[in-house]
């Protein structure tokens, strides 16, 4: 009895030292094959870092270009020419119902105040930029978004489903397809990779299509013949259902078309092979205990993404809402969330300044990363706009005014870092509309905006 | 009888299984004369088992349904509320593959991070859908190598023929009764036809298509989801549920689990249906080592226990604070409500219980008597005093603990939030700042300081007199009697006024509490039912806390609940509604 393709997955997943996705790497040995990219396309990423920042120590004291960096920033120092600090933006979260950090981490990626802060909690969010953003590159890369996450919320606190009158999903995922569909986001940073180059989870990678090798079709076709069985028995139970139910079973339906159109890539409809990256390494541990070892493996796994340009947006959150991370490693005594309701002490003040100072650690080591990566004459990072930010303002005062946010990259010119920006009290729906715009220039507002932001 | 709208018309044909909502506490067994029609309709036709009452009904394959229990004691008629299409949570994905498969590696743990109690938080999105496709595939091929080896257990056999190269016939009945087991129901052959074609297929081998074609089984949403289809989805018109849903979510609720063969059999036959069906099944179920779900799935979510292992305090602060230590303490929460939530014990006295479980590590902490303990937990009693009960317990003082100290604050929260329900307002943004309390040197002073602002003490002063009660406990649970010198004041005050002195007092008060009834009776069912409690859920959130009330033990409180409308019917959704 045959049985061959089932089996060698998890084998190659697992197998002492081997490298996974054989026929992929294969297939990117051959970069002659593949051509070099013409223009460097547009990239995206958002960051988030949960419970705030100490703003005394964050926002530099002049504007413009030759600013000193303050203490928070310090970590910027090898990029500083390739990153904007901007001062004064807002987000419009309706300042009552529910947890504030709950709402704000809701509100991070999408600049509008969620629903679903009233009994029975259901899901109301809105939908995300970076899914805006996707919706534009449909077909162009094999994943139209990437989700990822560090972890670490404060679900060890949370009742199941319901923290603090709010849906705990607001406080775990920063992307949203739509007002009752969050993307969730990977943890694990192997899984991750597995996700963007393993071949048994893009079986298109096999040459697809090209009739030359039908052994090797087969599967892809049996493949496609189980999600088309699925499709249409999701669709016969939808025809049985209510509009709620049958909400939720187009989400199904809609992850499942995202699945077959990669699977079932042909050369006559080919979604490009992942490229110019040489052969990523797998992270070699899931880092399920370490913090800061996950959360650099999904930096890395991040980047990687950007330059093999298996997708061109992603996000990441640096840590779940009122994140309980510790930092012993960094002198710290207590937790983060503990410790961002400050209260004015100077020993909490003093705590925060060095957790944050971390946080911009591990902003400037992913720009770093992008800054490597040659693409032609310039880099992925002079292609890309890497937004970091924080879900509150102040952690003891949860505040959504004069949010910290940094910008790297220079996003294809639309984007002249290396300078201080000092804006009056601004939407950051309008910092979010630039950003878009380099997705759909024909874009005229994304949620609160109020129009575009310069950032030229 | 009261009877109106179309919940009357039921009660006429089927009044038997009694009861969210005659409001009494024992309300647990079926009984014929709560209702002038109830022996009217016993043994008419379409009854099924012993005398049961079912409903033949069309669209499901003719599957029956259960009748509705009466209306009799509640004074309006009992809306059973609407359950999202709920999908499997992941320990529930690990729980079924290991009964429908005899897989346990548990796939599931790699999925997205979903204990939520609520079928509207389970959603669904490409990084899940490619897990479950990936699982599915991974499954499938591992239990076939089984059965090519000779290995599957029998419960889980996949091979219901022998198949091989050429037997087409065989190929389709093994798709067929997957499907059955995965799907938790008959399944037509037209829901059928979608894998059965897979078969027919010319790529591969018929053992690599039929493979495909179970792959395709697991990954449908019928066995992702627990389906429940209404006769007209559009309709708020209650029915009973069929038995074959009324056994999932049976099962699910105690076994976190798919139903097993005498379950699926009791769904089959009917017997599910006959008076006390229900309740006896939920007997043999709850004898079962499977039920230890409930404690797992419900039990130390509802009181955010189940992170307790991976907690982390200040090295230097808590030297002693090992993961042995914090694993010890989840287990002891673990085992200590499984005694609960597997047996006769009153579910008040989870509050004031004179036993635990412990460890010679966790006595050690605890300042109880090691002797004769090691490395494994074992049930011992504790002496009247402060470390009686669910509140003296480690797990639970650590989780409402910050990493370098004792929270007055997060205790206060829990208590307030967990077991009376009544969570306190959040801060709001923007408050004034807070004042410095660096001098203070009790936690009191601090908190006294705090609540000397007016906007802070708008929340404070509800939920930091219950957390000063705790005092006595530091960040892992042990005791002590003062801090930084000062004998520690551990007089506090339940929201509502009640006072009282230190943690015997206040745990004494709880299990007393109707609010703790109704809340602990609100999380279960909330567990049980997929949703949150409404307006006419009321009935049965009173029966259910009248029944803690009374000294029921969960399985008793459980037979309240399981034959109540909001178990066993439901109604579609109001044409228009917008999802």
């Amino acid at each position: 009895m045959k049985k061959s393709w089932y089996i060698p997955r998890r084998a190659l997943l697992t197998g002492a030292g081997v490298t996974v996705a054989l026929p992929f790497l294969e297939q990117m040995l051959l970069p002659s094959a593949r051509g070099q990219a013409a223009t460097s396309p547009k990239r995206f990423v958002a960051m988030v870092f949960p419970n705030g920042i100490n703003m005394a120590k964050f926002t530099p004291a002049t504007t413009g270009s030759g600013y000193a960096l303050t203490s928070i920033l310090t970590p910027l120092a090898p990029v500083k020419e390739d990153v904007l600090v901007v001062s004064g933006l807002e987000n419009s979260i309706l300042k009552s119902g529910g947890n504030a950090h709950l709402r704000g981490f809701a509100g991070f990626l999408t600049a509008a105040t969620p629903g679903g802060t009233n009994e029975p909690l259901m899901l109301d969010n809105h939908i995300s930029l970076d899914q805006v953003m996707a919706a534009t590159l449909s077909g162009k890369t094999r994943l139209p978004s990437l989700e990822l996450s560090g972890g670490l919320d404060n679900a060890v606190q949370a009742a199941p489903g319901d923290c603090d009158g709010v849906p705990c999903l607001y406080g775990s995922v920063m992307s949203w397809k739509s007002p009752t569909q969050p993307a969730l986001a990977e943890e694990n940073p192997q899984a991750a990779f597995d996700r963007l180059f393993s071949g048994s989870t893009m079986p298109g990678t096999s040459t697809p299509g090209t009739g030359a090798d039908p052994a090797a079709d087969a599967p892809r076709a049996l493949k496609l013949s189980v999600l088309d069985a699925v499709k249409s028995d999701t669709q016969s139970l939808s025809a049985k259902l209510g509009p709620t139910d049958k909400a939720k079973l187009d989400s199904y339906l809609t992850s499942l078309r995202e699945l077959e159109m990669r699977v079932g890539a042909t050369s006559s409809t080919p979604l490009p092979a992942p490229q110019n990256c040489g052969s990523p390494t797998r992270p070699t541990d899931a880092y399920a205990t370490d913090y800061p070892k996950r959360l650099r493996a999904l930096m890395d796994v991040a980047a990687l993404a950007l330059q093999c340009d298996v997708t061109r947006v992603i996000t990441l959150i640096g840590a779940g809402w009122e994140s309980p991370a510790e930092f012993p490693f960094l002198g710290v005594s207590g937790d983060h969330h503990g410790i961002s309701h400050h209260g004015n002490s100077a020993e909490n003040l003093a705590n925060l300044e060095k957790i944050d100072t971390w946080e911009v650690e591990q902003f400037a080591y992913f720009v770093s990363r992008l800054k490597a990566m040659q693409e032609g004459a310039s880099t992925v990072l002079d292609s890309s706009f890497v937004y970091m930010g924080s879900d509150v303002s102040d952690g003891d005062l949860h505040n959504y005014t004069n949010l910290p946010v940094l910008v790297a990259g220079r996003f294809g010119g639309a984007v002249n870092p290396g300078r201080h920006l000092m804006l009056p009290p601004t939407p950051i729906g309008n910092m979010f509309l630039s950003a878009l715009q380099g997705f759909d220039p024909t874009a005229s507002d994304f949620a609160s905006s109020q129009g575009a932001l310069n950032l030229a | 009888m009261n009877p109106m709208g179309p919940l009357a018309r039921w009660s006429v044909l089927l009044p038997f299984f009694s009861v969210a909502c005659q409001g009494q506490a024992e309300a647990v067994r079926p009984h014929s004369g709560s209702s002038p029609s109830a022996s009217a309709t016993q043994g008419s036709p379409g009854t099924g088992g012993a005398g049961g009452v079912v409903i033949p009904t069309s669209g499901t394959g003719g599957e029956v349904r259960i009748g509705p229990p009466p209306t009799g004691a509640c004074s309006t008629p009992v809306d059973p509320g609407r359950v999202t299409l709920r999908r499997l949570g992941r320990s529930e994905y690990d729980n079924t593959v290991a009964d429908l498969l005899a897989d346990t590696t548990r796939p599931g743990q790699g999925f997205p991070n979903d204990d939520a109690f609520l079928a509207d938080a389970l959603t669904v999105g490409p990084l899940l859908f490619e897990k479950y496709d990936t699982a599915a595939e991974q499954l499938v091929a591992d239990a076939w190598a089984r059965e090519v080896a000779g290995t599957q257990p029998t419960p889980a056999r996949l091979w219901v023929c022998a198949p091989s190269e050429g037997n087409a016939e065989c190929a389709r009945q093994i798709v067929a009764a997957f499907a059955r087991r995965a799907f938790r129901r008959p399944v037509t052959d037209a829901e059928l036809a979608p894998f059965t074609a897979i078969l027919g297929r010319t790529e591969g081998s018929l053992a690599e298509r039929t493979q495909a074609a179970l792959h395709g089984v697991l990954l449908s949403p019928n066995f992702a989801f627990r389906v429940e289809i209404d006769p007209d989805p559009l309709s708020l018109t209650p029915h009973g549920l069929t038995l074959h849903e009324l056994a999932t979510r049976l099962s699910y609720m105690v076994w976190g689990s798919m139903p097993d063969a005498t379950l699926f059999g009791e769904a089959e036959s009917g017997a599910l249906a006959a008076p006390g069906g229900i309740a006896s099944e939920l007997s043999r179920m709850m004898a079962s080592p499977k039920a230890r779900a409930l404690t797992d799935n419900f039990a130390m979510r509802w009181l955010t226990l189940d992170g307790v292992s991976v907690l982390t305090r200040d090295a230097n602060l808590y030297p002693e604070a090992t993961p042995a230590l914090f694993s010890a303490m989840q287990s002891e929460s673990q085992l200590f409500l499984n005694v609960f939530f597997g047996g006769t014990e009153p579910v008040k006295n989870l509050m004031t219980a004179d036993f635990t479980f412990a460890n010679q590590l966790l006595a050690q902490n605890y300042g109880l008597d090691a002797t004769g303990l090691a490395a494994d937990l074992v049930r011992v009693a504790v002496p009247a005093g402060p470390r009686r009960g669910l509140l003296g317990q480690g797990a639970v003082l650590s989780v409402s603990s910050h990493s370098n100290k004792a929270s007055a604050v997060r205790r206060g929260k829990w208590v307030a939030s967990r077991l009376l329900c009544t969570p306190p307002p959040n801060p709001p943004p923007g408050i004034t700042e807070k004042p410095d309390a660096l001098a203070a040197k009790t936690e009191r002073e601090r908190l006294a300081i705090h609540r000397a602002d007016p906007v802070c003490a708008s929340c404070h002063s509800f939920i930091d007199p219950i957390g000063l009660g705790l005092e006595n406990f530091d960040a892992i649970g042990r005791f002590r009697a003062e801090e930084n010198g000062v004998i520690l004041d551990v007089s506090g005050q339940l929201p509502g006024g009640q006072a009282f002195n230190g943690p015997v007092e206040l745990s004494t008060l709880l299990a007393a509490d109707p609010r703790f009834h109704a809340c602990a009776s609100d999380q279960l069912a909330t567990y049980a039912l997929g949703r949150a409690l409404t307006t006419p859920d009321q009935c049965l959130k009173d029966a259910m806390s009248a029944s803690i009330a009374s000294g029921a033990s969960v399985p008793q409180l459980l037979e309240v609940l399981v034959t109540s409308s909001a178990f066993t019917a439901r109604h579609g959704e109001a044409q228009g509604a917008t999802p």
